[in-house]
């Protein structure tokens, strides 16, 4: 396992790569940057979103480094550098995002709670926000201080189909031993970017190309769409967010950031998730009033 | 790399909710006029999902 260090995309100085093994074997890539100033103000542990990779929130890793913490940084298994669930390794797929907890569980014992100082910090988005407010309900979040979630995964956002639609279809083609198959193509849009015309997730071109040139020169950290399923595990992941007691479970402050023009996530089940929670704040970026 | 207003936006929120010290309450609710909607069909914006961090795929 290693970190890719390019030049339009340069590691930041004085990290490491450090290969874990979840409890059921699987093998997980996470990565560690020591605070660069004496007296760190704690460690940022960062949880990606579906389908990304390490390497992408490098400018993230200088921006939080430069703030004075420490940084830790994980690969989903099923993505990135971690292992792939699937003999076909650019689908992706997780059977169950319980599955993710098992990831959590190492990283925060071999990586943030060994290396990185106190007190600790999540940043998290898409995906990765959907498991960690999991982790955080299931009691397992007391060595986190705080939590900020941007475009938190807790519902999708424009879809070609109901919500229930998709229940029923993801529940009975996984039923029907369709689990480990691509999304069938009219769903495949929203997750397979292919040109910045018409990406649902950014308008910047400068940083949409370095994304998009780093996959196409490496790979191996790329996955496409969700397998059925993933859609199936994501359908069930958000039971608990409708659970009326969830309130009561989540006592980790946490800022929750949502997008205006969010096509991938929804929105409104951001807000009034903060809404909600006694301890969540909320801060809107509006969309772009032209692309620039 | 060049400053982008929504990136930081994100990191604004950012320093203003996380202090760098071990802290107790409700932070802050920050709730512009223009939250509350999802994207609407046929609304053409191009983009979004990751402006307020990075360029992600969810």
């Amino acid at each position: 396992m290693d970190l890719l260090d390019l030049p339009y995309n340069p590691m930041p100085a004085g990290g490491r790569v450090i290969a874990l093994q979840a409890e059921d074997g699987v093998r997980l890539r996470a990565a560690f940057w020591p605070a660069t100033v004496p007296e760190p103000r704690g460690t940022i542990a960062i949880f990606e979103g579906r389908a990304e990779q390490i390497e992408k929130y490098y400018e993230t890793v200088g921006d939080l480094r430069a703030r004075g913490f420490a940084v830790a940084a994980l690969d989903w298994r099923g993505q990135g550098g971690s292992d792939r669930l699937l003999s076909a390794p650019r689908r992706g797929h997780i059977g169950r995002f319980a599955d993710f907890q098992k990831d959590i569980r190492v990283f925060r014992d071999e990586v943030v709670l060994r290396h990185g100082p106190g007190p600790v910090y999540v940043l998290a988005h898409s995906m990765g926000g959907n498991v960690i407010l999991t982790h955080a309900a299931s009691g397992e979040a007391g060595w986190i201080e705080r939590m900020v979630l941007t475009a938190p995964f807790l519902d999708f956002g424009r879809i070609p189909m109901s919500r229930g639609m998709v229940t029923w279809l993801a529940a009975t083609l996984v039923g029907l031993g369709c689990g480990r198959s691509p999304i069938p193509p009219v769903g495949r849009g929203i997750a397979v970017v292919k040109t910045f015309d018409d990406n649902p997730l950014t308008h910047d071109p400068m940083r949409f190309s370095r994304s998009a040139q780093l996959l196409a020169d490496h790979p191996h950290l790329a996955i496409d769409a969700p397998t059925v399923g993933w859609i199936h595990a994501a359908v069930r992941s958000m039971r608990l967010f409708a659970d009326p007691r969830l309130p009561e479970r989540l006592r980790t402050p946490m800022l929750m950031i949502g997008s205006g023009a969010d096509r991938v996530v929804s929105t409104a089940a951001i807000e009034a998730m903060a809404a909600r929670l006694k301890t969540a704040g909320y801060v809107h970026v509006p969309a772009p009033a032209t692309r620039s | 790399m060049e400053a982008d207003p929504w990136r930081e936006q994100f990191l604004a929120a950012f320093d203003a909710f996380i202090p760098g010290e071990r802290v107790a309450g409700k932070p802050a609710v920050t709730r512009p006029e223009t939250a509350g909607r999802d994207a609407a069909a046929g609304d053409d914006a191009p983009a979004g999902h990751a402006d307020a961090l990075l360029p992600g795929r969810g």
